[in-house]
């Protein structure tokens, strides 16, 4: 690698219980614009963004998959995580439903979704602290449980889409977690496909790649 | 509809003695026809006042074609009138439309609203996200604009105000929870409140009253109708039946235009994950417009009414799918632009390289926000009268690759899918209302209060059937891929004559599967190709190359292949080529008899030559893999495969 940027590409996925402001994250992120009433996501949005490390020389781009949040929809979201590289499960701090939510989400990711994809656990709506329910504490009693019992380490922030304070930071520590050279070469293979996938591909293409290196 | 519009000419005519001056031929064609310029002030407003004779006349037909002509309806005034008729609300009713009164209220006063307080019935289990979703609703409202400037001096260019929408959300909760109370077998999905915003913003009366109100008791009907009969299949437990819907976006484009299908293939995952040998024809990206019959992705209210007044004019939820289709037909060539491939519309072959499409600008520019977004009055009706022209020209249960598209998801998996009854498009509109009324809970028939949700619980076991069905064919596609990695592991292993029991095997197996036959050919000649031509090392990490010709041409594979059997090379190879080549019409029409017969003898002499022959082979099938005739690839018998492979008999 040269003294040059570096350029690298990451799938992103948001998910978490209808409401909690995971579109407003993105509209902050991508768009700095707030709406205060962002119509629902119905089945998944698209949307992409680029961010700079100076520090690290490496300019990133996010390919960003924001789901719905009903229920109903769930059922496509292994489509959007199954070969993403990074996933925010998004709770409102004023529900405490949907930080039950959001765990469920991790439990799901870290069963179904890819070995190394970067999880971030995220309370939006820091602007109506005064209605909070989930305390901040126990959310990081929670992130040390987990972090204690598996290798992987969560990434967990507080964040206002409204005022668009902590927003930007969490993309920025999700970028600096990502592996950026060992995904590098990855790139270009990955390039054409995009966030949806179907069932056992990353199996069944991990197996087929084992399997003919032996001829 | 030619016949249909001139014997509506002849009745305008008649109707109307005062016209003949005004030459109503021309004048009915730009109602109907290629003329795709937005109505004139002076047309529309004969427009406005022809369909009001229609309706006092109730000439059904007349509003029927007028509905799916230029500007639709014209204002919701009208809408308000004619959209009960079109949902099959009112049927053979004696009393006469008078628009000078408030008619929608007379007639349905025979409904009896009132007997039903929905306060009384247990709540629905959707309420909270239904409660969420309203909060945010009516953000088309913000948008009054751009309708504002679109719809001149019509009946809902009235101003929202704040408490106006405030108004309206609470309407917009209770109508929801009307309905879905009444029919707690139907499930909310988030979207279903946008359609309910637009019956509601259509029943919004604001005519000669000084407080402008909601027809309530109008919206509830229309919303009613539209969810039972319209809307079912989106309600079941389970999504997926929607996106079963969807596939039918691609299905029509195989048969419509092979170049543009061919591009959306580029979008679908398990398209390029498979190395383009599997297509499941999922089309998520229209999810969201077809769910919402447009309305959570065109702003323009005025461009979504007409595209409303068009759809329910065919009384099946098919529509929005041919106007999706005709929408991406429309912008076509920019697409083609905007992904730097126009070179592809402008050639005549019939083999397309797709290789280097950019996936996420290509998910974008197929997705509703970029195909809607510089949307114009003119385009609109260009769109429509061209989706008017593909329901015509390509019915749904005709089109030639059926048998794996709607035939198979909805005739044999989904039996029950509106789309084969209360939303059938090919079913007259007052047969489809009289056959099944009884869905529909009222005074007349209490005796079937069930019958909704029998139907639903047997739509939800189907699903349950399909689900099985594909995770069963996904498994078949599995395993046949990992005994076939299996069984060449041992080719490259074992000595030649023993790896032909192997490979003979797993071609029988192929022959078993009988309706995936295709998939498995198709995914076993990719593995027997890419074992064969993979190179050990460094190309293997390099996820999978698409480039066929490079890897062809690439000099380590000659070492490879001369250690394996000649004639499986050949056979893998060319499943895969001609495969690979004919990937726009997947596997259909592959003149294999041809083939393996000239290709049999090629293999003979080349068993001895080996080497710099393969080089010819190359050339020789890259030219003659495009031909595009000869046998159906279902159709081949395993007889043929085994010639090639073991040579002429």
């Amino acid at each position: 690698m040269t003294e040059q940027n570096r350029f690298a590409q990451f799938k992103l996925v948001l998910l978490g219980e209808s409401a909690v402001g995971k579109s407003s994250i993105v509209h902050r992120f991508v768009k700095n614009t707030f709406d205060d009433l962002r119509e629902s996501t119905i089945g998944a949005a698209f949307l992409t963004q680029s961010i700079n490390l100076p520090d690290l020389k490496t300019t990133i781009k996010f390919e960003i998959w924001d789901t719905a949040g009903q229920e109903r929809y769930k059922s496509l979201a292994p489509m959007y995580y199954r070969n993403a590289n990074a996933a925010l499960c998004v709770y409102d701090i004023t529900s405490l439903s949907s930080f039950n939510k959001a765990q469920d989400w991790i439990k799901e990711l870290k069963k179904q979704a890819p070995e190394g994809i970067v999880i971030a656990l995220v309370g939006n709506k820091t602007d109506l602290t005064e209605n909070r329910q989930v305390d901040n504490d126990e959310v990081l009693q929670y992130i040390n449980d987990l972090n204690n019992d598996s290798n992987s380490k969560i990434i967990h922030s507080e964040c206002s889409a409204k005022l668009g304070e902590g927003v930007l930071d969490i993309f920025d520590q999700i970028a600096r977690s990502l592996p950026i050279d060992d995904i590098n070469k990855k790139v270009n293979g990955n390039k054409r496909i995009s966030g949806v996938d179907l069932g056992r591909n990353i199996k069944q293409n991990q197996n087929l790649q084992q399997n003919n290196s032996c001829c | 509809m030619p016949a249909t519009a001139s014997s509506n000419s002849t009745l305008l005519n008649q109707l109307h003695p005062d016209w003949v001056d005004m030459d109503i031929e021309n004048l009915g064609k730009s109602f109907y026809n290629s003329e795709y310029l937005p109505l004139s002030n002076t047309i529309k407003s004969l427009k406005a006042k022809t369909l009001q004779e229609a309706l006092l006349n109730q000439q059904e037909d007349i509003l029927i074609e007028y509905l799916q002509s230029t500007e639709g309806l014209i204002n919701n005034r009208i809408r308000s009138k004619v959209w009960p008729i079109l949902l099959g609300l009112k049927q053979n009713q004696d009393d006469s439309v008078d628009l000078d009164s408030n008619v929608a209220e007379d007639y349905i006063a025979s409904f009896l609203l009132e007997d039903l307080d929905f306060n009384d019935l247990p709540p629905h289990r959707d309420e909270d996200q239904i409660k969420l979703d309203i909060q945010r609703s009516f953000t088309i409202l913000s948008h009054a604009q751009s309708f504002l400037q679109q719809s001149q001096a019509e009946s809902y260019t009235t101003m929202y105000s704040n408490s106006d929408i405030e108004e309206l959300r609470k309407k917009l909760m209770s109508l929801i929870i009307k309905v879905l109370r009444k029919y707690p077998s139907l499930h909310y999905y988030q979207g279903y409140h946008d359609i309910a915003s637009i019956i509601l913003l259509v029943c919004y009366d604001n005519g000669q009253q000084s407080q402008p109100k909601v027809n309530e008791e109008l919206a509830f009907l229309l919303l009613e109708k539209l969810s039972v009969f319209h809307l079912r299949d989106f309600m079941i437990t389970d999504i997926n039946l929607s996106v079963d819907h969807l596939k039918l976006i691609p299905t029509l484009l195989e048969c419509i235009d092979s170049k543009l299908f061919g591009l959306l293939m580029q979008a679908s995952n398990i398209y390029i994950a498979t190395d383009g040998l599997y297509y499941d024809y999922t089309f998520y990206q229209a999810l969201s417009s077809i769910l919402t019959f447009f309305s959570h992705d065109i702003n323009n209210l005025h461009h979504l009414l007409v595209i409303w007044d068009f759809s329910l004019a065919q009384n099946s939820v098919l529509a929005n799918i041919y106007i999706y289709v005709s929408f991406l037909l429309h912008y076509k060539e920019k697409i083609f632009e905007e992904l730097n491939i126009s070179h592809i519309l402008a050639s005549d072959e019939d083999c397309f390289d797709f290789s280097n499409v950019d996936a996420d600008l290509l998910h974008t520019l197929i997705s509703p926000a970029s195909l809607f977004s510089d949307l114009t009055d003119a385009d609109l009706i260009k769109i429509l009268n061209k989706t008017k022209e593909l329901i015509k020209d390509y019915p749904i249960n005709e089109l030639e690759n059926t048998s794996r598209t709607f035939k198979l998801w909805f005739n044999d998996l989904n039996k029950h899918s509106v789309l084969l009854n209360t939303s059938d498009i090919n079913t007259d509109r007052i047969a489809k209302n009289e056959k099944y009324d009884s869905l529909l809970k009222n005074a007349t028939h209490q005796e079937f209060p069930e019958d909704l949700s029998a139907l639903i619980k047997s739509q939800d076991e189907e699903m349950v059937l399909q689900t099985k069905y594909d995770a069963s064919v996904q498994q078949r596609i599995f395993e046949q891929q990992e005994s076939l990695a299996t069984s060449m592991s041992s080719v490259c292993d074992d000595d030649l004559n023993s790896s032909y029991p192997l490979l003979s095997s797993s071609l029988s197996s192929l022959s078993s599967a009988s309706s995936s036959i295709n998939t498995k050919i198709v995914t076993t000649s990719s593995l027997l190709f890419k074992k064969l031509f993979s190179v050990p090392s460094h190309e293997s990490d390099e996820n999978k190359s698409h480039d066929v010709t490079k890897r062809n041409r690439n000099l380590s594979l000659f070492s490879n292949i001369t250690k394996i059997s000649f004639t499986i090379g050949l056979i893998g190879f060319l499943l895969h080529f001609l495969l690979v080549r004919n990937h726009p019409r997947v596997l259909r029409l592959i003149p294999l008899n041809e083939i393996t017969n000239e290709l049999s003898s090629k293999s003979m002499n080349m068993a001895a030559g080996v080497g710099n022959n393969l080089g010819k082979l190359f050339n020789y099938i890259a030219t003659y893999g495009v031909v595009n005739r000869g046998l159906h690839m279902g159709q081949l018998g395993l007889g043929n495969i085994r010639e090639g492979v073991y040579g002429p008999p």
